[in-house]
């Protein structure tokens, strides 16, 4: 018996006969397209800028905390030490203020300074760029002095030599006592001397701030060095207030105009 | 005898549950749809209102910055500040190093004992070279007891003596190089 075959597909009997299949297979043939081209790169956008939203969040959180930081800074007591510090580590080569320092512990010990050396090489400008040789974020000048006093004036010169703006200390001495043979201490009646080289630091680091960097927070041990710096003496440069010579008579002589029409007052007048 | 014949009966019914399921099969369909439809609206709302959110916080994002940007003279100044009192830190503790030992060797031998040479290197170890003078050999014989003393060698381990001269006005020199211990501003600290 011969096999009953399969009738050709009918496409209007199946739109006749299948219309609710049909439509179905329309709507999930929607549903597909909606969902691959609407609903997953909407979601996928969404998290994209809500995970934005949580960086940038974040990032917004720093900046104002710097800012809050940076309103309140002023009126931290470490700030008014700024001008302090800066004195006692200074970001040039402090030659002018090593030498008016110098000058003043000799002042203050009563020493009288024999001669002094140094050797301040390339004095940095803002023209001429810094080329350090230093420690990276520190360099130093060296002063050779020899100085002449009593015992008493030496040890004083030496103490106040490192309590002084800007930042220095003795790296060398050689003192020159003379011992008295009864009491066995060092003869105050005699003449002493020292030679001493002073290393007096400046500071190169260059430095650079961006917006999102926090600003640096002092430990417990900047605090304790900075209460020790408040009892350095800091030694301002004498500033030039008076103009001394040049003389104050008008050497042309002009004598003074007036235009006609023009009002001028009578203070402008007697200032003229 | 019936009078209608009816010979697709088995085909209508076939028809009519294919139809049945297929009615189904349509309400399912577009309650997906709905649903897709709902969640494709709800995520290009929620899309939108993220969008605003992130460019209100970009907003204040450049407003706080034109804030801090106005403050930067300050912030320079502090960050200079900072980094200085950082390097005075380090500087300021080995100094205090070297005082401290100056200070504990001027009085630890006594009277007619003065330290007259000093050499101090802070580069890498600490090391503090001093020249011990004494009025004659009697003092400088105390030097030498007192530098066996325990409480000298807890202070100062690595302590090394050097030569030992006397000069024409008879006074005794001995050479001594310390090692100086950790900064004492971490002790004081902590």
């Amino acid at each position: 018996m011969n096999k009953k075959s399969k009738p050709p597909f009918n496409l209007q009997l199946f739109l006749h006969t299948r219309q609710s299949l049909a439509i179905a297979i329309g709507l999930i043939l929607a549903s597909l397209i909606l969902l691959l081209t609407v609903c997953i790169p909407q979601i996928k956008a969404s998290l994209e800028v809500n995970g934005s939203i949580k960086k940038e969040s974040e990032r917004l959180a720093k900046l104002k905390q710097k800012l809050s930081e940076l309103s309140n800074i002023t009126y931290q007591p470490e700030y008014e030490q700024i001008d302090f510090v800066s004195a006692t580590l200074p970001s040039h080569k402090p030659l002018l203020e090593l030498i008016t320092s110098l000058y003043a512990v000799t002042q203050k010990s009563g020493v009288v300074v024999d001669n002094f050396e140094i050797s301040p090489g390339l004095v940095s400008t803002s023209s001429a760029e810094y080329v350090g040789a230093g420690k990276g974020s520190y360099d130093s000048l060296e002063l050779k002095l020899s100085v002449g006093g009593t015992f008493d004036q030496l040890q004083e010169f030496m103490l106040l030599t490192e309590t002084v703006t800007p930042f220095t200390t003795i790296s060398d001495l050689s003192l020159n006592a003379t011992f008295d043979n009864e009491s066995a201490t060092v003869d105050q009646s005699k003449a002493s001397s020292a030679s001493l080289v002073t290393t007096t630091y400046f500071f190169t680091q260059p430095i650079s701030v961006s917006l999102e960097q926090p600003l640096p927070k002092l430990t417990t041990t900047d605090h304790i060095v900075l209460n020790e710096l408040s009892s350095y003496e800091k030694i301002d440069l004498p500033e030039q207030n008076t103009i001394l010579g040049g003389g104050s008579e008008d050497i042309f002589r002009v004598a003074k105009l007036r235009f006609p029409g023009a009002q001028v007052s009578s203070e402008g007048v007697s200032e003229l | 005898m019936p009078k209608n014949i009816n010979f697709v009966r088995d085909r209508q019914r076939w028809v009519e549950k294919a139809q049945s399921q297929d009615q189904k099969l349509m309400l399912f369909s577009s309650i997906a749809l709905g649903i897709i439809a709902v969640v494709g609206i709800v995520a290009g709302i929620s899309h939108f209102l993220l969008n605003r959110s992130l460019a209100s916080i970009v907003a204040e994002q450049k407003s706080t910055k034109t804030a801090i940007l106005a403050e930067q003279p300050i912030e320079e100044s502090y960050t200079v500040f900072a980094q200085k009192l950082r390097v005075l830190t380090e500087l300021f503790g080995n100094r205090q190093n070297k005082q401290e030992a100056l200070t504990f060797f001027s009085n630890f031998f006594g009277p007619g004992v003065i330290i007259s040479q000093l050499s101090y290197s802070g580069d890498n170890n600490e090391i503090l070279t001093f020249s011990l003078s004494a009025q004659d050999i009697f003092t400088m014989e105390r030097v030498f007891e007192k530098l066996k003393s325990p409480e000298l060698l807890s202070e100062y381990p690595d302590i090394t003596r050097g030569g030992l001269s006397r000069n024409d006005a008879g006074v005794y020199s001995l050479k001594l190089t310390v090692i100086l211990p950790e900064i004492v501003l971490e002790k004081e600290a902590s």
